[in-house]
């Protein structure tokens, strides 16, 4: 690709031709501030906060908007430009509510950092304040507050470039603008939630999450969305181990800057029907007394088994279920699709944007691993009188007859039956990672604590030294470390 | 000194809009009789020869405008014609629109073959509505009489024009503007670049000229264009419209040789001052124009040199006539109510500052304002003018800089007195929800 070198604030930098200067400004440490631009959407150079002065230009140029050329000459920190970002940010501050302790986006408000940063001048404005809607309600997830709204179009372009929904539009004009829907509409969309994440002020709020908690109290992990294939990559948010809200995290590769609702709606609130801890026959017992059975169960049954895996496995636990299979000698495997779409919850089943008809988030992973695994459709159980099996969703009517073994964090049909049932673990409680429709593995960290001091993996390990097998490894990144191969 | 009719070559009894009076007049004798022996080149140098400049505010000429459309393109290029007359204080072009409208669709059928324009749009502004039917029911007895949708005379070139009624908004007058209301988007300006000769209408290649301009062009071709260069000075050629309005004996629009004395075209063609008052200022070209004292004005020719030698511009030749006894605080008060109520709201410092500008003039105005607000005033302007997607931020602060600038005495008066020194009660202008 072509390579242009231009000079910004005396230094030299070089950036494949058509970068714009705000992007190659970033990428060399150079942080211009902005409202309506953002990097996966079609610059609108509306906000006029990324003004920066070019050599050779009468006026001022938004950054956002011009293409890096050869030789350019760019400035981004002289009293001028600095002062233009002092005024840009009093336009914008004369009529918004400065509500701040009671909104829902301080903390992370890019009005509120961006003052900070680059004003912290006082106000000079004496006069009475545009009024406008404070509650409207675009749809039963979203709330706007034209007052807060800074009209940067960000939502707008989303709609209209992402989702293709096209619900909204700005409406009114000059300091009267908002944001709107059409006549009687409501913002239907599957990505509705996004719009919250890209408002750059409390204009758009989740009403899940408004009022439930400031932002700073949260603690962020990084995840892996679990809801289908795509594994998009996001940040759960939690607060004495529960589960406040959920947003994505950038990935170019993957999800660029996106989640769908459903997933959002997903994670928020408590899990239900989950399993608990350890029975035999039914009847509570202790983990160990578990183990012990199982090894002898694999010891002397394992030709009689069939094993049934899980879509929702981490690439670290099927690797050690590999291992398990191998030396045990179990050689019926099977995979099963541990969720599918189900019409009646609202989800969609399958879009051009991130949403996969595959509703499990490893199933790849169970392929690399277990190439040769066949589909539970296919089973036969005149062979066997055994059944592992791994996570929910197994379809019981094709394992009457067999005593079963269940493995799964999810309460269904299969685990009320299992004559040996152990409680699993949601991905939000666990390490591990994920290899997603496209073959990219990613890692994703503990979000919650578990119920149980054993999860899947700690439990196939105490399986395989009951075996007398040394395990690949003891833990979650033990195991990748050796055998995971990150791409 | 007579003034050369050009525009407008009729008499004033109600039908000079028709295609029978047009062509009494040797109408369309320029598509008929020149256009077979002449090449679209040789139009097109006529123009650039004849040096008329664009008649709606910005003055570019308009042959070298034409000349910026990208020679190799596959995209069609079309034309448009701006009369989106929105400017306070101009109806000149409503002139032509209702009484001429032929000669502007000669000039047109001229200028697309000039630059091989398939199609032509007329944007007219929702508010014409008379100016809409007259120009509609033009286009129509044009297309009956074979000057559009057929073949012209000697030529295998066909044009075709279409009338568009805007909504009402001055942002529209804007060329980008324009042009996302005919696509259909809402009235709001593009970024540039890319400029619309590259990138305009439909993302093709685009011509955008004013309702003056265009209908100048077939009196330049017929005449020639070093005819029309004669005209006029050396760098303002031609005639222009002039429409005056204010506080003048006889307002209405007037067509006069670029270069005519100010002071001559007041006192003898419109008839002095109102009432024979004093003048008091001068805004030469539409209210986005800095407002001129009348010592400015004493020896200023109407044409784009002296007019900006006295610190203003000619602009679309609105000249709104202020005489003494008017609040200059008041005057910029409805000024600014314009600019908030017309500010498309689409980057910050308009959408935010004309509204800022407004509240802190009318407060001024009712008596209570502070002696830092003037001040304030042009520390806002700064940050409006060249900061925003198209010029009505910088539209929005001409009047208010000069106003400061020329009366900041008035200000001042009106700040120490805590009301309007000209006893006007305050008006409290409505603000339409």
């Amino acid at each position: 690709m072509k390579e242009v070198t231009f000079t910004v604030d005396g230094k030299e930098i070089t950036v494949p031709a058509g970068t714009l200067i705000i992007e190659a400004c970033e990428k060399n440490g150079i942080y211009i501030p902005r409202f309506c631009y953002h990097k996966h959407l079609i610059p609108s150079g509306n906000c006029r906060m990324c003004l920066v002065k070019i050599e050779k230009n009468p006026k001022p140029q938004p950054s956002c908007m011009t293409p890096v050329t050869d030789g350019m000459v760019v400035y981004t920190n002289t009293p001028e430009v600095i002062e233009m970002r002092k005024a840009m940010l009093e336009f914008v501050l004369i009529n918004h509510p400065l509500d701040c302790p009671i909104c829902d986006k301080a903390g992370e408000c890019m009005l509120q950092d961006q003052y900070m940063e680059f004003s912290g001048d006082k106000s000079r404005f004496n006069e009475t304040k545009v009024a406008k809607e404070k509650l409207y309600h675009f749809s039963d997830k979203i709330l706007y507050d034209a007052e807060r709204c800074i009209t940067c179009s960000r939502c707008v372009r989303f709609t209209r470039e992402i989702s293709k929904t096209n619900k909204l539009g700005i409406v009114e004009r000059g300091d009267k603008s908002y944001i709107a829907l059409a006549h009687d509409d409501t913002f239907d969309d599957p990505y509705s939630y996004c719009v919250t994440d890209l408002c750059p002020v409390g204009a758009l709020t989740a009403k899940y999450f408004r009022f439930k908690e400031r932002v700073w109290n949260l603690h962020k992990t990084d995840s892996i969305c679990a809801g289908c294939s795509r594994g998009c990559n996001i940040s759960i948010q939690t607060k004495d181990n529960k589960i406040y809200r959920v947003v994505p995290r950038e990935n170019d590769n993957v999800n660029k800057s996106w989640m769908c609702d459903f997933a959002r709606d997903h994670y928020v609130g408590p899990m239900k029907n989950r399993t608990t801890g350890v029975k035999i026959d039914h009847k509570e017992t202790s983990y160990e007394s578990f183990v012990e059975e199982m090894v002898s169960l694999f010891k002397e049954h394992a030709k009689e088994m069939v094993f049934i895996l899980s879509a929702y496995a981490t690439n670290e636990e099927l690797t050690l279920a590999k291992q398990l299979a191998d030396s045990s000698g179990v050689k019926a495997i099977f995979k099963k699709q541990d969720r599918v779409w189900n019409k009646s919850t609202g989800e969609v089943k399958s879009d051009d944007i991130l949403i996969k008809e595959d509703k499990t988030p490893n199933m790849t992973g169970v392929q690399k691993t277990f190439p040769t695994a066949k589909d539970m459709s296919e089973l036969v159980i005149s062979d066997y009188k055994y059944a592992f099996v791994w996570g929910p969703n197994a379809a019981m009517d094709k394992l009457n007859g067999l005593q079963i073994i269940s493995l799964s964090a999810k309460k269904d049909q299969v685990s009320d039956k299992a004559k040996w049932a152990i409680a699993g673990r949601f991905a939000a409680e666990k390490h591990g990672s994920f290899t997603n429709c496209d073959g990219i593995v990613q890692l994703f960290r503990r979000a919650l604590k578990g119920e149980n001091n054993f999860d899947e993996l700690s439990f196939f390990v105490d399986l395989l030294k009951g075996l007398n097998v040394e395990p690949v490894g003891r833990t979650v990144d033990e195991v990748r470390n050796k055998t995971v191969v990150m791409e | 000194m007579a003034n050369k009719k050009i525009l407008l070559n009729y008499e004033r009894n109600g039908t000079s809009h028709t295609l029978k009076s047009y062509l009494s007049r040797d109408g369309y004798k320029t598509l008929t009789d020149k256009i077979p022996e002449q090449k679209p080149e040789q139009v097109l140098d006529e123009v650039k020869k004849s040096g008329i400049r664009g008649r709606g505010g910005a003055g570019f000429p308009a042959g070298i405008k034409w000349s910026f459309l990208p020679k190799e393109s596959d995209k069609p290029v079309y034309l448009i014609c701006n009369g989106d007359e929105g400017e306070p204080g101009t109806f000149k072009d409503r002139v032509i629109l209702e009484e001429n409208p032929h000669m502007l669709i000669e000039g047109m059928i001229l200028s697309c073959y000039a630059i091989n324009a398939k199609h032509a749009y007329i944007y007219i502004r929702g508010e014409y509505g008379f100016a809409l039917r007259r120009v509609q029911e033009a286009v129509d007895e044009a297309y009956q009489a074979g000057y559009l949708g057929k073949k012209l005379k000697g030529t295998d070139y066909v044009c075709d024009i279409t009338v568009h009624k805007g909504a009402g908004a001055y942002v529209v007058g804007d060329e980008t503007g324009l042009m996302n209301s005919i696509e259909g988007k809402k009235g709001q300006t593009r970024n540039k670049p890319p400029f619309p000769a590259i990138e305009g209408l439909y993302q093709c290649p685009t011509i955008i000229n004013n309702v003056e301009t265009l209908a100048s062009v077939p009196w330049i071709i017929t005449n020639g264009g070093d005819a029309y260069h004669a005209i006029g000075t050396e760098k303002s050629t031609g005639t222009k419209l002039i429409s005056i309005s204010g506080h003048v004996c006889k307002p209405g629009v007037y067509e006069v040789d670029l270069g005519y004395p100010f002071m001559d075209f007041l006192n003898k063609d419109c008839g002095g001052v109102l009432g024979s008052r004093k003048l008091k200022a001068v805004i030469p070209g539409g209210s986005s124009t800095p407002v001129l004292k009348p010592e400015d004005c004493k020896n200023m020719t109407i044409d784009y040199e002296s007019i900006a030698a006295a610190g203003s511009s000619l602009g679309s030749g609105a000249i709104i006539i202020i005489a003494e006894g008017t609040c200059m605080v008041k005057t910029l008060a409805v000024l600014t109510h314009f600019y908030h109520h017309e500010s498309c709201g689409q980057c910050t410092p308009c959408r935010e500052g004309t509204g800022w500008l407004n509240k802190i003039i009318k407060r001024i105005e009712a008596g209570e304002g502070k002696m830092e607000d003037i001040d304030l005033l042009t520390s806002i302007t700064k940050h409006i003018a060249f900061h925003t997607i198209c010029p009505l931020g910088d539209a929005a602060c001409g009047p208010v800089d000069s106003f400061v600038k020329q009366f900041r005495d008035e200000f001042v008066e009106h700040i120490e007195k805590g009301g309007c020194p000209f006893g006007g009660e305050f008006v409290r202008f409505q603000e339409r929800v």
